[in-house]
């Protein structure tokens, strides 16, 4: 059975894409990421335009954030007061990442500049997420060197702000800059973000790991609402029928995921987020140095043509 | 059904005007002038019949090219950079047919020389315009080529000798498939008699692809409703995103 859609002309398998729905949705779920970066490659590579895929990426990232947003709201496990700051200088970010992306296409070097980011960025997110956790885990047996290197940075910066929720009191000046960094980020990547979040907030903020989860996705919730909305109002490439199957199974796969993420500790749920995206890396690393399968590329105005 | 017999009956009141006349004589007709892209659509078959004189001499070809709406479209090449698949070169054309199909009685190598086969129109090469090209004339070709492969994996330049099939008294049959990406739009099927190698004779029909129902309502609407429509784009996705939420709370207890 095939469904035609009215916005990319053309048929596609509905249980196809309810599967990739649920795959991503699980993730999201689990690492409380918008699993963006899994989405649109996904889509691609089943025969979905570049155009429809990015913007179909973004309004299920959103679904399925929001998903995974509610039953955090419903228990507090999240820091709205730094949320806010991060996702105020999160916009900010997006926008200057535009301005960054279209000066970069212009040169010529976008590609460049995406490909082999994304690379070192995610090698060097997944490497060291799960080396850490594995020495954590390595130390529990033996509780008197149980220390996971944490930066204190937030300490020591100027304009400090009580933080009451994660019983912090530190300078707002890492928070504003992760937000910022990872709006430019996520405008020129194309991703929500969470997956630099989370280790961000660990690792930088210090924020209490059961808050952690709530705020990333909080953040990503609005940054993919905001793509989601830009995109599809500025491009025209959202078609609410692929859309709504995808988020069909995004949600249940969401909450199938948030299901699994409560039986995992901290610490197993880090190291399988590490092994996710070093899996990722090595599939983007070898894209770069083996030779592609079609050299050619077509695409059209319009439509999947 | 009974707009075949209608056809045929059309086409054959035809057939003494063609005998009479001397010089060759071409009729032909669509079975159907529109092709609905319902929720369920994943192809179509287009037929259409048709009647040409056969003066004696046997070297007589009917060539059928159906073209779709023109649109702009590109073609990227990646190339390797200090190692790295990361270079791009694009090629941009104005206006590209979104299908284009060519179907025969014969392969088209075989009923007329390549000039011919550009100068009518009748290989997709010959209609592709390259905007504000640079590129060197070898390379721009590699270009094309690789647009028109690209466009024949995804059966929508079609080659099909043979789809043309000659029944009796000049009578023909044509049968020509429209792949499940067929775009909507206006298209344009033009009949051509070939007789050494020249067309003598030709007739031009169109027939429209049009979205109904549901998806008609849905791309109009996203057309002319750009706001509304990423609103509504919107908050059907957070809608969907809570509602699962509550659900599974309910079912989680």
């Amino acid at each position: 059975m095939e469904i035609y859609l009215p916005i990319a002309e053309m048929a596609v398998s509905p249980w196809l894409m309810l599967g990739i729905g649920l795959i991503v949705g699980g993730v999201s779920g689990l690492f409380g990421i918008g699993g963006g970066f899994l989405l649109t490659p996904l889509l691609i590579l089943s025969g979905i335009p570049a155009p429809i895929a990015v913007v179909s990426g973004a309004s299920v990232s959103a679904a399925a954030s929001m998903s995974s947003f509610i039953p955090q709201w419903e228990k507090r496990a999240l820091d709205l007061r730094l949320g806010l700051i991060m996702v105020t200088a999160g916009v900010m970010g997006v926008t200057l990442g535009s301005i960054i992306f279209r000066w970069l296409s212009m040169l010529g070097f976008a590609e460049l500049v995406v490909r082999v980011s994304y690379v070192l960025l995610l090698g060097f997110i997944g490497t060291s997420l799960l080396s850490e956790s594995l020495k954590t885990m390595r130390n529990a047996k033996n509780p008197k060197i149980l220390k996971r290197s944490k930066s204190n940075i937030g300490y020591l910066l100027p304009f400090k702000m009580r933080f009451p929720r994660s019983k912090l009191y530190i300078s707002i000046l890492p928070p504003v800059i992760i937000g910022f960094v990872i709006g430019i980020l996520s405008a020129i990547m194309g991703v929500g973000g969470g997956f630099l979040l989370v280790p961000a907030l660990i690792y930088i903020v210090n924020m209490p790991p059961s808050l952690v989860v709530g705020t990333s996705i909080f953040q990503v919730l609005i940054l993919a609402s905001t793509t989601a909305f830009m995109q599809s109002t500025s491009n025209g490439g959202l078609d609410v029928v692929l859309s709504s199957i995808l988020i069909i199974g995004a949600v249940i796969g969401a909450q199938v995921g948030l299901f699994f993420g409560r039986k995992l500790c901290g610490e197993q749920l880090r190291i399988l987020l590490g092994l996710v995206i070093i899996a990722l890396t090595m599939v983007l690393a070898l894209e770069l140095f083996l030779t592609p399968k079609d050299i050619y590329t077509t695409s059209s105005a319009g439509g999947g043509l | 059904m009974k707009k075949f017999v209608l056809l045929l009956s059309f086409i054959f009141s035809l057939l003494p005007q063609i005998a009479a006349a001397q010089r060759t004589r071409l009729a032909a007709a669509l079975m159907d002038d529109s092709v609905l892209l319902t929720s369920n659509f994943n192809g179509a078959k287009l037929t259409m019949f048709g009647a040409v004189q056969l003066a004696g001499d046997t070297n007589t070809d009917i060539v059928i090219i159906v073209r779709g709406p023109n649109r702009q479209a590109w073609i990227t090449k990646k190339s390797k950079i200090m190692g790295l698949w990361i270079g791009q070169k694009r090629v941009y054309f104005d206006a590209a047919p979104t299908f284009f199909g060519v179907a025969s009685t014969r392969p088209i190598d075989e009923i007329a020389p390549k000039d011919t086969q550009s100068l009518y129109g009748m290989d997709a090469l010959s209609q592709l315009n390259p905007h504000q090209n640079t590129l060197p004339k070898q390379e721009l070709a590699d270009f094309k080529n690789a647009f028109v492969a690209a466009r024949e994996k995804q059966k929508l330049y079609v080659n099909a000798p043979k789809a043309v099939q000659f029944m009796e008294n000049g009578l023909f049959r044509a049968d020509i498939k429209l792949p499940d990406l067929t775009p909507p739009g206006l298209y344009t099927v033009k009949v051509m008699v070939i007789k050494n190698k020249r067309p003598v004779d030709s007739t031009l029909q169109s027939f429209e692809v049009t979205k109904v129902g549901f998806e008609r309502f849905i791309f109009q609407f996203a057309r002319d409703n750009t706001f509304i429509y990423g609103v509504f784009g919107l908050l059907l996705a957070l809608g969907a995103g809570f509602l699962s939420a509550r659900l599974f709370r309910r079912i989680n207890g």
